[in-house]
């Protein structure tokens, strides 16, 4: 077999490989181009820093930490707060950005107007300054001594939000709530798809075994609550939201929804007439229309935009560096500032987002497929 | 189809013939500078009380500022060459490695993982100081024993963060340090009352407090964690480059024990009272061409910068707004730490 280039097949496959050659030798250049002026520079370039201590601390972290920890494990702790920060605010900002998007196009006035004035403000205004804002306004509630006391031992003061929390081990409180999520979006779609049974009885059924599973998480002689109660400078006991956590998820979660609103607006309008007319013509009243017709064509519709939205909203999360919530990000600066290991550590910010961000768009592709209309599968 | 062989030829030549980054080699930064015709040193990206401050008008003030144009005054007989680049604290060692500045002046503390891993040199400390807290009056705190369940604001990736935590741990307090970006976030959320207590360098606690709204409403706790010497930061590996920050330091200590400052300067250069007068001012000659200047380097910057006292009056003493007394910062005869190497 020879080549030439007038066959079409070969002298596509030679330009392709000639192109892969050119981007292979350009990234090989740059690796040698820097190592060599590190070497020049005499930085040392590893990974062996990541087993020293760190000597620093992190204000807010879901995994045992402290000062004699290493750089390893400093950056684990960051990331399992990014990565609670992004699932809650993100999961607030669509829920709130659905209800939004949907009010958008009520035929009420008042609420389609309220609704369009809060996706031209929140969307408007640059992220870090909703952050600066919001923070401003959670450090400015009065001191623990004279912390606002809400019904149901919540109390409120610039030191976070103090709420009463379950006396159950942490793994175990997790394990109960994802076993409750689960179940009943098993037993809705199982009821949905086969038409039959109840989903209320597996959601019911859900509860009972999130219930066993936490009841058996109890932490010994303690009452099922426990309660903060003010004592000295803080409280003691129940769980704590800090200012920091607490308004970069408010920040995130309003901004985020502004932008999931005009993507849900959009989602709706793209249904043809036709299929509302069709369902009106067969007597379905308004709200079945909703939601047996507009809601899940909508949501096929949006889809590959939200997805795009959740990514873009879990890079912002990065502003939790700037109101001093130590995020993926944040912990990361700070190792660069201690170690100096610059470059090895901007590779694993790189690695660590791109992870994150590379399983959402997985995840929601494979909600896309199983969605798509039958003969609409892409 | 010709044309995309050649596309592609090109870029295969172009990529190849990528220069590697510019960077100065081990040796040649004096060389390099006097070639730029100009030093580029650090400022900062926010105000650091009484080290480095923007006034209204944009000038620069403060004693790494300072000291900035002391080394730009020793090479060019002024300062008006030294060009001064905002710089953050976790940019300050990147930016010398990658050769954007020359050295950095920016309170950076003599630290072991600095001089070994991160291919940096120090000069000799220029100032010294222990860390302290500073917390709201209303508290009614001693120290910070007393602020049990308490929190601490301090700006992230600094020594003082560290110092901070492990004292926190050695003394077993149950204590919290929030961390922030820069030292304006930490004192900011320190002043809503978002901490109890507030932890720089001492000198900056005390120029903190003396410049905020209501002094007398923020208490200096008695804790003295350790001390730390600030010094000048350059690149490993060129000598001579480390001897001029050096000397620039000593230059100015020597002034002062030997009582010439800015004022009396040119009657103790017509008529020196003693060798080691007439060798720091260049009447004898050799000061200079040792190092690669002038023999009037040191002239020029005590001429034109001041003394070491005068340095300190000016930055933190009696002329600036912090009132500061100097203690350790002072020379070894006057009941400091400091001292000269010896002019022969």
């Amino acid at each position: 077999m020879t080549f030439s280039f007038g066959n079409r097949k070969q002298r596509d496959i030679l330009l392709q490989a000639v192109f892969l050659a050119v981007i292979l030798t350009m990234l090989l250049i740059a690796v040698m181009t820097t190592r060599r002026n590190l070497e020049i520079q005499g930085l040392s370039v590893g990974w062996s820093f990541l087993n020293y201590a760190t000597g620093s601390s992190i204000v807010f972290s879901l995994i045992d930490y402290d000062l004699d920890s290493s750089f390893a494990r400093a950056l684990l702790v960051g990331f399992i707060n990014t990565l609670f920060l992004g699932t809650i605010s993100v999961s607030l900002a669509v829920l709130l950005g659905t209800v939004i998007g949907t009010a958008r196009l009520s035929s009420h006035k008042l609420v389609k107007s309220i609704a369009g004035v809060y996706v031209q403000i929140f969307r408007n205004i640059p992220l870090i300054l909703q952050a600066f804002f919001w923070y401003a306004i959670f450090v400015n509630f009065p001191s623990p001594r004279q912390a606002i006391a809400v019904q149901g031992g919540f109390f409120i003061s610039n030191r976070g939000i103090f709420f009463p929390m379950f006396n159950i081990e942490a793994w175990y409180l997790l394990a109960a709530i994802a076993l409750f999520i689960i179940g009943s979006v098993i037993s809705v779609t199982v009821a949905r798809r086969t038409g039959r049974g109840s989903s209320l009885v597996g959601i019911l059924i859900s509860l009972a075994l999130a219930c066993i599973i936490g009841y058996a998480g109890r932490l010994a002689d303690t009452p099922l609550f426990d309660m903060p109660q003010p004592k000295g400078l803080r409280f003691l006991g129940g769980g704590t939201m800090t200012p920091e956590l607490g308004s970069a998820i408010v920040a995130i979660a309003l901004f985020g929804a502004s932008y999931v609103a005009e993507i849900v607006r959009a989602g709706f309008l793209s249904i043809p007439a036709g299929l509302i007319e069709a369902a009106h013509a067969l007597g379905l009243g308004n709200w079945h229309i909703f939601w047996r017709i507009r809601l899940p064509l909508m949501i096929r519709r949006i889809l590959p935009t939200m997805t795009n939205q959740i990514i873009w909203l879990m890079k912002a999360t990065t502003i939790g560096i700037a109101i001093g919530f130590p995020d993926y990000f944040g912990v990361v600066a700070n190792s660069i500032n201690h170690s100096g290991q610059t470059i090895s550590l901007i590779f694993l910010l790189i690695i660590g987002f791109w992870a994150i961000n590379m399983t959402i768009s997985f995840t929601m592709n494979a909600i896309n497929r199983a969605l798509a209309l039958p003969g609409h599968k892409k | 189809m010709r044309n995309a062989l050649k596309l592609a030829l090109a870029l295969l030549s172009l990529s190849a013939a990528v220069p590697p980054a510019a960077m100065a080699a081990p040796g040649d930064t004096l060389k390099a500078v006097q070639a730029r015709g100009a030093l580029n040193c650090t400022s900062s990206d926010g105000n650091f009380e009484g080290f480095a401050e923007v006034d209204a008008q944009g000038n620069w003030h403060g004693l790494d500022i300072d000291y900035c144009r002391a080394v730009a005054t020793a090479i060019f007989g002024s300062d008006d060459k030294l060009k001064l680049i905002p710089i953050s604290w976790a940019q300050r060692f990147p930016s010398l490695q990658s050769g954007e500045i020359d050295l950095v002046i920016k309170a950076s503390g003599w630290l072991f993982s600095r001089d070994t891993e991160l291919g940096l040199q120090f000069s000799m400390p220029y100032f010294i100081g222990v860390t302290t807290f500073m917390a709201h009056k209303d508290l009614a705190a001693k120290s910070l024993a007393d602020l049990a369940g308490g929190t601490v604001c301090v700006a992230g990736g600094t020594s003082t963060e560290k110092l901070v935590s492990d004292y926190i741990k050695e003394k077993k307090y149950e204590v919290k340090v929030v961390t922030f970006e820069k030292n304006t976030e930490a004192t900011a959320a320190y002043f809503a009352n978002r901490c109890d207590a507030y932890a720089e360098w001492g000198p900056i606690v005390a120029a903190t407090r003396a410049t905020s709204g209501d002094p007398e409403s923020h208490d200096i706790l008695s804790d003295a964690l350790a001390l730390e010497g600030e010094a000048i930061v350059m690149r490993q590996g060129d000598d001579n480059w480390v001897d001029i920050a050096n000397w620039v330091i000593a230059a100015q200590r020597i002034a002062e024990e030997n009582g010439v400052t800015s004022k009396n300067i040119d009657e103790m250069k017509a008529n020196p009272p003693n060798t080691v007068v007439g060798k720091l001012l260049g009447v004898t000659p050799g000061i200079g061409t040792r190092l690669g200047l002038k023999d009037d380097w040191a002239y020029n910057v005590i001429k034109k910068v001041g003394n070491s006292e005068e340095m300190y009056n000016r930055n933190f003493g009696t002329e600036s707004r912090y009132k500061l007394p100097r203690a350790l910062n002072s020379l070894w005869n006057k009941g400091g730490v400091f001292y000269a190497p010896v002019l022969d």
